[in-house]
């Protein structure tokens, strides 16, 4: 594959909302490194606390780092200049959980959807056409357009706002948990939709969720988080299936597998109990690490905290998989012994 | 077979509306032997969480139990007055839901709410006695540093330990059938894990049975001993875990456990879905309620008999399915899985 430029390129963000005396409080985001590429299904996977939310609102502008850069084809997004932040906050459109929420009740389709075509040279005939294709591309009808919100489904509802963000023909969709909130039955149609525009229109899609089995089915590449950190970040088949962090191996085992013939059993999973804050010093992850215990609670774990890197297996660091564990490389090893044990 | 623990015969919830009476449960049967733990799944307006609060007799108003009764031990629980039924529930059937936060009191003590559940079931115990069984029932639960947590508000825990509270508020009086709506829904994977595990434990310790209502059939597939499907205020299908994963006879079952995306191996290309949406109960189709939905019922060039006939099933069979054509579904996914 040759190396192209990547659309995204995260450096050493930390984001702290503590303002004051609540200084001490754990940053939502410390020092998260990493890239995305154009075109690809990017995910951020945690649990509550992990700062995939927050690291989704940095990527769209909607807060500014604290320390740190990103930067967007090229362009840091803090600082650009008017016009070029202009065509920045075009490029990259968001997409919210709650579909109730996120659209004006008291406004139609019609009007929700051409605030998009505002600033466009466009006769009134050409923007309904236009805004009819639009409904079309999502698998509305367009005789939708002059309906109100409150008369469509929550699917529908996601598949307007959907519409909405694509009205200005983004290059890039932050959308998160955008199936959480639905049914099951419903959630495949947006999932299957959500892929389609992804092939048809290449797209970037940056999926924040929690949930494991969407990330599995929708991306290309997968960044764990935990409590602000980035833990790994790789390829979706390295990640959900040989994975060299111990919490995501941890994570991807509390899932239940839904297969009744073999419930998991889960010899990593530890309490969340034993580690509300995380300790000032060495590996986020120590308090609840099985690795650690299994290696017979190395010094490092909890004097350094490591840095998400290339792991050095094979004849090359492999620049595309990283892990923030002193003991990466060991991962997969260990992980066959804990589960022989 | 011995009697079952909570025999259900035709339960009927309806809720009296500005556009006439709609049934949010129809005509609902099944049993539970002690010790079980039985799925009821199903996605919004299906009924799963009426039907909960059915068997608890908490359906709020305007909604009313119309008809059908609900046997535990031999006590039909549906003609008890609501004095009588007071003194039945908390004790020997109880509810444990989703936001455990919402069902504490905000200005009370972690001891305190659950020595107040003690004492209102007639507990003439001292006050130190009925503190210390709450702290065991903490114990039980794995809540960790008891003797601290008691007397913290519930605000204070994170929540996996207000789970564990809720659980133990469920459980301090040793209720036979416990009613858990969706207990670890809001809470993390990791976390999720460990209350599941718990629940699973207390069945089998205390020979509780749980009646496990979710929207979710990885978490089915984790802990219950049998499951029933519900669709548009009906049970659809009702059968043992394993059979209903290996061999769904309902076309809706089908649905749902292919929705059920795989968390390992290679992703699939395009998932399965069904058209349309869950209909409301204000208007249920006719015939098989499924119908407007059902794939199979296309693949079948839509029979006569889906939209007219409501779907006969045998409950009495230990794995049943109502569809007209719950035959033609099984051998179908016999031959997808020996290919």
């Amino acid at each position: 594959m040759t190396e192209e430029a990547p659309l995204y390129s995260v450096h050493n963000v930390t984001k702290d909302f503590a303002r004051g005396r609540r200084r001490s409080v754990r940053p939502a985001l410390s020092e998260v490194s990493l890239v995305i590429r154009r075109g690809e299904g990017f995910g951020i996977v945690g649990e509550s606390g992990s700062g995939k939310t927050t690291l989704g609102r940095l990527l769209v502008g909607f807060d500014t780092p604290t320390e740190g850069e990103i930067v967007f084809e090229g362009r840091a997004v803090v600082g650009m200049k008017r016009a070029q932040r202009r065509s920045f906050r075009q490029g990259v459109q968001m997409v919210f959980q709650n579909p109730f929420a996120s659209l004006n009740p008291f406004r139609s389709i019609r009007d929700t959807l051409s605030d998009g075509y505002a600033h466009r040279r466009m006769s009134s005939g050409e923007r309904d056409t236009a805004m009819k294709d639009l409904l079309g591309l999502v698998g509305l009808h367009e005789s939708m357009l002059d309906r109100y919100p409150h008369e469509f489904s929550g699917g529908q509802r996601q598949r307007i706002v959907l519409a909405r963000a694509l009205s200005v023909n983004p290059s890039v969709l932050v959308a998160d948990e955008p199936v959480s909130a639905l049914d099951v039955s419903i959630q495949a149609q947006v999932l299957n939709l959500l892929n389609t525009l992804k092939k048809t229109l290449g797209l970037t899609v940056i999926m924040v969720t929690h949930d494991l089995r969407v990330v599995n089915f929708f991306c290309d590449r997968i960044a764990v988080m935990y409590m602000g950190r980035l833990v790994e970040v790789g390829d979706r088949d390295t990640i959900m299936n040989e994975s060299s962090h111990p919490y995501t191996r941890m994570l991807i085992s509390a899932a239940p597998n839904g297969d009744p013939e073999e419930r998991s059993e889960r010899p990593w999973v530890s309490s969340e109990l034993a580690a509300s804050e995380p300790p000032a010093e060495g590996c986020i992850f120590a308090p609840r690490c099985w690795l650690r215990q299994q290696l017979g609670n190395p010094e490092e774990c909890v004097t350094t905290q490591p840095r998400a890197r290339p792991l050095l297996d094979g004849p090359a660091p492999d620049e595309a998989h990283l892990a923030a564990c002193h003991f990466a490389e060991d991962v997969p090893e260990q992980a066959r012994l804990a589960q022989v044990s | 077979m011995t009697e079952p623990l909570l025999k259900v015969t035709g339960l009927t919830v309806e809720f009296l509306g500005r556009h006439g009476t709609v049934r949010a449960v129809d005509d609902v049967s099944f049993t539970i032997g002690r010790g079980e733990i039985i799925g009821l799944v199903g996605e919004s307006a299906s009924g799963k969480s009426t039907l909960g609060l059915a068997l608890m007799r908490m359906v709020p108003s305007p909604g009313r139990i119309s008809s059908g009764s609900i046997s535990l031990e031999g006590q039909d629980l549906a003609a008890l007055s609501e004095a009588e039924m007071r003194t039945v529930r908390g004790s020997r059937i109880s509810l444990i839901v989703q936001d455990a936060l919402a069902t504490m009191n905000p200005v009370t003590t972690i001891g305190e709410q659950i020595e107040e559940v003690i004492r209102d079931h007639g507990d003439r115990s001292s006050r130190a006695e009925r503190m210390t069984r709450a702290a065991t029932m903490l114990r039980e639960v794995r809540l960790p540093n008891v003797d601290q947590n008691l007397r913290r508000f519930p605000h204070e825990l994170s929540g996996g330990m207000q789970q564990r509270v809720a659980i133990a508020e469920g459980l301090v009086l040793g209720p036979q059938v416990i009613i858990a709506d969706e207990p670890t829904t809001a809470l993390d994977v990791t976390v999720q894990a460990q209350i599941l595990s718990l629940l699973r434990e207390i069945c089998d310790t205390r020979g509780t049975s749980i009646v496990f209502v979710t929207h979710d059939l990885a978490t089915v597939a984790e802990i219950c001993d049998r499951v029933m499907v519900m669709y548009a205020g009906r049970i659809v299908e009702s059968g043992t875990v394993r059979e209903v994963f290996r061999q769904p006879a309902h076309p809706y079952t089908k649905a749902l456990l292919s929705g059920l995306l795989p968390l390992a191996g290679e992703p699939l290309a395009e998932l399965d879905t069904l058209s349309g949406q869950p209909p409301r109960p204000e208007d249920w189709p006719t015939g098989c309620r499924f119908h407007p939905r059902c794939p199979l019922g296309e693949a079948l060039d839509h029979p006569e008999i889906c939209m007219t006939d409501d779907p006969h099933v045998d409950e009495s069979q230990p794995h049943w399915a109502a569809c007209h054509f719950a035959e033609l579904q099984q051998p179908a996914l016999t031959e997808e899985v020996a290919g």
